[in-house]
């Protein structure tokens, strides 16, 4: 376990801070709604669920990089490729691509699909059925459409739950930590 | 240490054994704290690190999704242990994000610890102390998926360590005072165990110092080394004992024997002293220095010197009131001052007439001390005694004289008519042999010679008697060449005789005169004359002679007395032998010496002497012979006393013979007659001036 504070330092070192700061400029002012702070803010939390899941097939290929896909629509604007830009997980890199066709979604290791692509979500999530991929969405039926994590706004503040059936389907472990992070799902007793 | 060296031996071993005690227990439970505080230490660093390991990974999730109320709830937990007094997660850029604060903790264990401490602890460290400021601060990253997100920060209380502490510092206090307590009591005991028979000891020793009872015995309570050192005293003192019984008796032996040898010193000195009052001397005895050491009453006696002066016994005093009595005061004075000679001998003449003689005695004492007896005899009536016998032997002297000149004629007469004997016998041989000469022969053969002159050839061829002629010319020469041998023997002899006759009247002419003729004489020679001399008697009265002579020196001495003596003592063997009456009569005649003495023995077997006439042959006047005068042996015996020599006889008795002997001494002694020997007068060292100490005179 070595200590990563000596010894980090130039671009990626910035980023990082400008990247945390910009997060707490959006939690601070999350009333303001700006979508772009609050994209912000999910980029990071994308990149961070990468971190306490588990791709069974990625542990036998140390440099396969994990690819965390955009769905069509891309709120992110360029938040998301500067949030991991530079940055790996246990060894793996970390890429930012647009996905276009539910097929080449398969490919991915963490695919985004915005509020906006409600309807398309059948159709995705039957194409993604039993692929390794931690679907992310923000409508509040995406969970029950077979999405894994679902992103809320609670008390002001940027949560999520989890869909713990659906990530056992898709032959994903999420860790202990982020389950007990995860907000309980609306609907569920 | 001095003071320690001189407590009594108990507390000496009480305060060592405590000592000893109190440094091992010191040196255990202070190893048991150093142990404890390092172990404990080390259980909380690993606690410590324990605790934060969990709580780092178990807040690193919601540091990621920036949770704060789900690190608050995970810092929360710390609140099982109450002694992290606060916690604090940082981001990775070093804000604070989450913070624990019990209220419980103290302000200053609750404070947010300052940046740069954060920065510079990290945990576990190898090197730096955690342990700052009473507290265990420990910073540990948080990662997720391998990569550091924040950092947590952790602060924990010593106070546990330090009750942990005090506890134990009671503990091993109350165990040292009770170890102490039970190990004071055991020694007290085991002590008293070890220490008791030597205080016992101690106290046997004192008490046999004290009192001199040796029969005190110390009691053995084990076979350790005390009681060896005690089995050792006691012996000892059995030793002394049995010396001191010993020496004791030896004492009581000592003294016995002591008083016994007193007892007898004191009746040898009782008669020592009574023998020394008893003796006619007076004695004076001095030490080295001249001191008196006693005197005997006769001393004080003989001098008349006061009581007084006695009893102050000064010498000096004494010498000097002694020398006032003396004669001549200033010469005894000069004697007395000198040195003591052993034997020293004089004649003190006192004023009041009376002659002391003054004898000095050396004496060395067993301690090589040399002191003097002074005798003084008081020879007074001695001198004088001897001055009258001098008188009376002058008297006598003269009157014997004349007397002796009578006997000297009478021994002359006697002597020239013995020789004359002799002188006749010789006489008569010569007249017999000259009556007896066969010159008739001669003349009848020169008368034949004459007769035949003219066939004097014829005749001595033819005739018978001419033939036996020449035969018998030769027989009578030689006939009479020993008649003229024999008669010239005799003539021989009848000249010594006449020489012999005037030796005698020449002797007695000396007499008077007192000297004689000394000559050097060989005595087998003065033997053999003597028997010529009596060669008559011998041959007519028909005795035998013997002849025995050793080889003797020759001896000086006046010939004719010795001569005299013998002729003396042969003739009157001769006469004793033919008076006996028996056959065989034989005189034996002796010549021996000693070396120093001859003797010349003549041994008859005549008549003998009875026993009361041996005493008797000797006196003037004394004779068994018919015709004899009793001079002879007399004479004789009085003549060897002259020549130093003796005339004794012996004799069985009647009948059985008789031995005189001739004792002679070989050195020559002076032949001049001495008077009677004076034994009443030894010859110590005569005082010249004293006329009186020459009696022989």
């Amino acid at each position: 376990m070595s200590d990563p504070f000596p010894t980090r330092c130039g671009a990626g070192r910035w980023i990082s801070r400008l990247a945390t700061a910009a997060a707490c400029a959006i939690v601070a002012t999350a009333h303001a709604a700006e979508p772009s702070r609050e994209y912000e803010l999910k980029a990071a939390f994308l990149y961070n669920f990468a971190k306490f899941v588990e791709w069974p097939e990625l542990a036998a290929q140390p440099n396969q990089p994990i690819t965390i896909g955009v769905y069509r629509n891309n709120p992110f604007g360029n938040a998301l490729v500067q949030a991991v830009a530079g940055r790996k997980i246990l060894g793996h890199p970390v890429v930012v691509k647009q996905i276009h066709h539910a097929a080449a979604a398969r490919g991915v290791q963490v695919l985004f699909v915005s509020a906006a692509l409600d309807p398309a979500l059948p159709e995705l999530l039957q194409a993604l059925k039993n692929a390794p991929v931690l679907t992310v969405g923000e409508s509040a039926t995406f969970a029950s459409k077979g999405g894994i994590i679902t992103f809320l706004l609670k008390d002001d503040s940027l949560r999520f739950s989890i869909n713990a059936p659906a990530a056992h389907q898709s032959g994903l472990k999420i860790s202990s930590q982020l389950q007990k992070l995860a907000t309980q799902p609306a609907g569920k007793p | 240490m001095n003071t320690l060296r001189d407590l009594p031996v108990t507390r000496k071993l009480t305060i060592i054994a405590a000592l000893t005690n109190a440094v091992a227990l010191v040196l255990t439970c202070g190893t048991i704290i150093a142990f404890d505080i390092i172990s404990s230490r080390k259980a909380m660093i690993r606690n410590a690190l324990s605790i934060g390991t969990m709580i780092a990974e178990n807040s690193a999730a919601a540091l990621a999704f920036r949770d704060k109320e789900a690190a608050a709830v995970t810092l929360g937990s710390l609140s099982v242990d109450d002694q992290v007094t606060a916690a604090f997660i940082y981001d990775a850029d070093g804000r604070l994000f989450a913070s624990y604060q019990p209220p419980t903790s103290s302000p200053k264990a609750r404070k947010i610890p300052p940046p740069e401490s954060i920065r510079m602890s990290s945990f576990p460290s190898t090197t730096g102390n955690p342990f700052t400021r009473g507290f265990l601060e420990t910073s540990l990253g948080i990662h997720a998926a391998g990569e550091r997100i924040g950092t947590l920060y952790l602060r924990r209380d010593m106070k546990e360590l330090r009750e942990n502490l005090i506890h134990l510092g009671y503990m091993v206090a109350s165990v040292m005072l009770a170890a102490s307590v039970v190990a004071f009591i055991l020694s007290r005991r085991l002590l008293a165990m070890v220490v008791k028979p030597v205080i016992d000891l101690e106290g046997t020793i004192r008490a046999v110092a004290s009192r001199k009872d040796f029969s005190l015995r110390a009691t053995k309570q084990g076979e350790d080394e005390v009681g060896r050192l005690i089995d050792g005293f006691n012996e000892m003192l059995g030793e002394i004992q049995s010396r001191d019984r010993e020496l004791e008796t030896a004492r009581d032996e000592l003294e016995a024997r002591v008083e016994v040898r007193t007892a007898e010193l004191a009746r040898s000195l009782e008669v020592l002293h009574a023998t020394l009052d008893a003796t006619a001397d007076g004695i004076l005895a001095l030490n080295r220095d001249g001191e008196i050491n006693c005197f005997n009453a006769r001393y004080a006696s003989m001098w008349g010197i006061p009581d007084d002066m006695l009893a102050r016994g000064k010498r000096d005093e004494l010498l000097a009131f002694v020398a006032t009595r003396v004669a001549d005061e200033r010469a005894y004075l000069e004697r007395a001052a000198q040195p003591w000679r052993d034997g020293e001998f004089h004649l003190v003449q006192l004023k009041d007439g009376r002659v002391f003689e003054r004898y000095i005695h050396l004496r060395a004492n067993p301690g090589g001390e040399v002191g003097a007896v002074i005798n003084f005899r008081d020879i007074t009536d001695r001198v004088r005694a001897d001055s009258e016998l001098k008188l009376a032997s002058k008297q006598l002297l003269e009157t014997s004289h004349r007397a002796g000149m009578a006997e000297v004629a009478t021994s002359v007469l006697h002597n020239v008519g013995n020789v004359l004997n002799s002188v006749n016998v010789s006489c008569a041989v010569v007249s017999d042999r000259v009556a007896r000469s066969r010159v008739a022969s001669v003349a009848r053969t020169a008368t034949l010679i004459a007769d035949h002159s003219a066939d004097l050839p014829a005749f001595l061829t033819t005739h018978p008697t001419g033939q036996n002629l020449p035969g018998f010319l030769s027989k009578l020469a030689s006939a009479l060449a020993a008649d003229q041998a024999e008669a010239l023997r005799e003539l021989q002899l009848l000249h010594k005789n006449l020489d012999h006759i005037k030796e005698i009247v020449a002797m007695q002419q000396s007499y008077a005169k007192v000297s004689g003729v000394l000559e050097t004489v060989d005595l087998a020679e003065l033997i053999g004359d003597s028997l010529r001399m009596n060669e008559g008697t011998l041959r007519h009265r028909g005795v035998t002679v013997v002849q025995d002579f050793q080889d003797v020196p020759q001896i000086t001495l006046e010939r004719h007395k010795a001569l005299q003596i013998m002729v003396n003592l042969i003739r009157n063997a001769s006469h004793a032998c033919a008076d006996s009456g028996r056959q065989e009569r034989q005189i034996a005649i002796g010549l021996t010496s000693d070396g120093e003495w001859i003797e010349m023995t003549v041994k008859d077997n005549g008549t003998g002497i009875s026993r009361e006439n041996l005493d008797r042959v000797f006196a003037h006047g004394f004779t068994t012979k018919r015709n004899g005068h009793g001079f002879g042996l007399h004479n004789g015996a009085l003549a060897a006393h002259e020549m130093g020599g003796s005339l004794t006889v012996r004799s069985d008795g009647p009948g059985t013979g008789a031995t005189f002997t001739l004792r002679l001494p070989l050195a020559a002694r002076c032949g001049i007659p001495t008077a009677p020997h004076s034994p009443q007068n030894p010859s110590p060292q005569h005082d010249p001036s004293d006329p009186a100490s020459h009696p022989g005179g």
